[in-house]
């Protein structure tokens, strides 16, 4: 049980790392929202541990590292892990291509959401670009499935 | 195991949750004073997350330095040198002039020009966060920087920290939407606001169309606002569009400062006639003169 906290604040830590590398402007729209996979696949596989409470403080972690409205991401990552642990038992099961469909799907609805609150971008392009991290959030989810599952593994031996 | 129990969420936590969240962003969109507290704890984590990941960027930067050319190596500390040389001559002169102007000013109306303090900080990164202007600075509260103070490059305003913390410091930059700052515009004397508009100028509206503004101006901070020092340089007009129906004109303006490759940027932690002395610098200019006059003798003697 130690073992599996750790590492779940491990990568979550990590993960926060990611999201706030440094990269070129171009590149950081598509930056896959790493901190919200990560939650979203501790919710799925140790619910037990990470719960809406957990998703909450990451979101508040997020909303702080990136100085916006303090409980935005908050809220939205509780709503998301809410959403994922009402569908777990059929979500946990499910082949790894359609989970990361879905998963795309709900970080889709996360970043409309966000969107239609912070208002920043009026115009179609800039609105497709942003919602594009849904497509790179897709292609991620395979990376984090794999990296998580095995360290969760691993923790557990 | 662990896939046949439900763990399904109660709603009583979600509904406690979602109410949270949604007074804390109440909260912190009025400006609650515990809510910056915590957004300056929390953040300390954050900040030292950033300091950290920038550090193979050090020392990427300094193995480099390793391999680098000698002979270039030794052309730079020649070139550097000179240049120091230089502002150190000018700096003397700088020096005498500002004696002559703190007495002139005493004679004037008592207000003096003190130099401020500055702070060299390193960029260390910035927030992935597409239209905001943000990024954050190696030093924090520990160097006494505080949210407010205003940051400048060698050779204009860059912006104002937004957020200090004990691992780092979060500076907007003057072309984000959310920032503003009080100028003076050109050589006319009549101050305006220049406010960023989220792209790589800053707009000045509302300006009367008589006044004597050409392309090129140098607009420079008026210290109206409390927030800057006076007379740094800001921005230079790049363009005066009019609105005749209205009898204003507009005055687009590119920043001094090089917002596109800052790597290094300097901190004013004192503000000499903005910040923590203003209030009483108010009303030293009404009734009383600012500097005592024994002082401000010896500082002349000492002069000659």
């Amino acid at each position: 049980m130690a073992t599996s906290w750790f590492s779940i604040l491990f990568t979550s830590l990590a993960a926060l790392a990611l999201v706030l590398m440094p990269l070129p402007e171009g590149v950081q729209v598509h930056n896959p929202q790493w901190l919200l996979l990560v939650v979203i696949f501790w919710s799925l596989y140790r619910p037990a541990q990470a719960g809406l409470l957990y998703a909450w403080v990451a979101g508040l972690m997020l909303d702080v590292a990136t100085n916006g409205l303090l409980g935005l991401n908050a809220l939205m990552f509780t709503l998301t892990a809410f959403l994922v642990l009402s569908l777990r038992q059929r979500l946990g099961v499910a082949p790894l291509l359609s989970q990361a469909l879905l998963v795309a799907g709900f970080s889709l609805l996360y970043l409309m959401a966000s969107l239609w609150v912070e208002g920043v971008a009026t115009d179609l392009a800039s609105m497709a670009a942003y919602l594009s991290r849904a497509l790179s959030n897709l292609a991620a989810w395979p990376v984090i499935y794999f990296l998580l599952s095995r360290l969760a593994r691993l923790a557990e031996r | 195991m662990a896939l046949f129990d439900t763990h399904r969420p109660g709603f009583n936590r979600l509904l406690v949750l979602v109410v949270v969240s949604i007074a804390l962003m109440s909260l912190d969109r009025v400006g609650t004073r515990w809510v910056g507290q915590v957004d300056q704890g929390l953040g300390s984590v954050t900040d030292g997350i950033i300091e950290t990941i920038h550090q193979p960027v050090v020392m990427v930067r300094s193995i480099g330095r390793w391999f680098g050319d000698r002979n270039e190596l030794h052309g730079e500390l020649d070139r550097l040198r000179e240049e120091n040389t230089l502002l150190r001559g000018q700096m003397q002169q700088f020096v005498s002039l500002k004696r002559e102007v703190d007495e002139l000013r005493a004679l004037l109306d008592g207000e003096a020009s003190d130099v401020p303090a500055v702070l060299l900080a390193r960029r260390v990164g910035h927030p992935p966060t597409p239209n905001d202007h943000l990024f954050t600075i190696g030093r924090g509260f520990g160097d006494d920087i505080r949210p407010g103070d205003p940051v400048i490059d060698a050779q204009g305003v860059v912006g104002q920290v937004l957020r200090s913390t004990a691992t780092g410091a979060t500076v907007i930059e003057l072309t984000s939407r959310d920032h503003m700052l009080s100028v003076v515009l050109g050589e006319s004397g009549r101050t305006a606001l220049l406010r960023g508009t989220g792209a790589d100028h800053l707009v000045a509206e509302r300006i009367p169309e008589r006044t004597k503004v050409r392309p090129g101006d140098l607009l420079t901070t008026s210290g109206i606002d409390e927030a800057f020092p006076r007379g740094y340089p800001v921005a230079r007009i790049s363009k005066i569009e009019t609105d005749e129906a209205q009898g204003f004109i507009r005055l687009i303006a590119e920043p001094v400062a090089d917002l596109s490759r800052l790597d290094y940027v300097l901190v004013v932690t004192a503000p000499p006639d903005g910040g923590t002395s203003t209030p009483s610098g108010a009303a030293e200019t009404i009734d009383r003169p600012a500097v005592p006059p024994a002082t401000d003798a010896a500082e002349a003697a000492d002069g000659d």
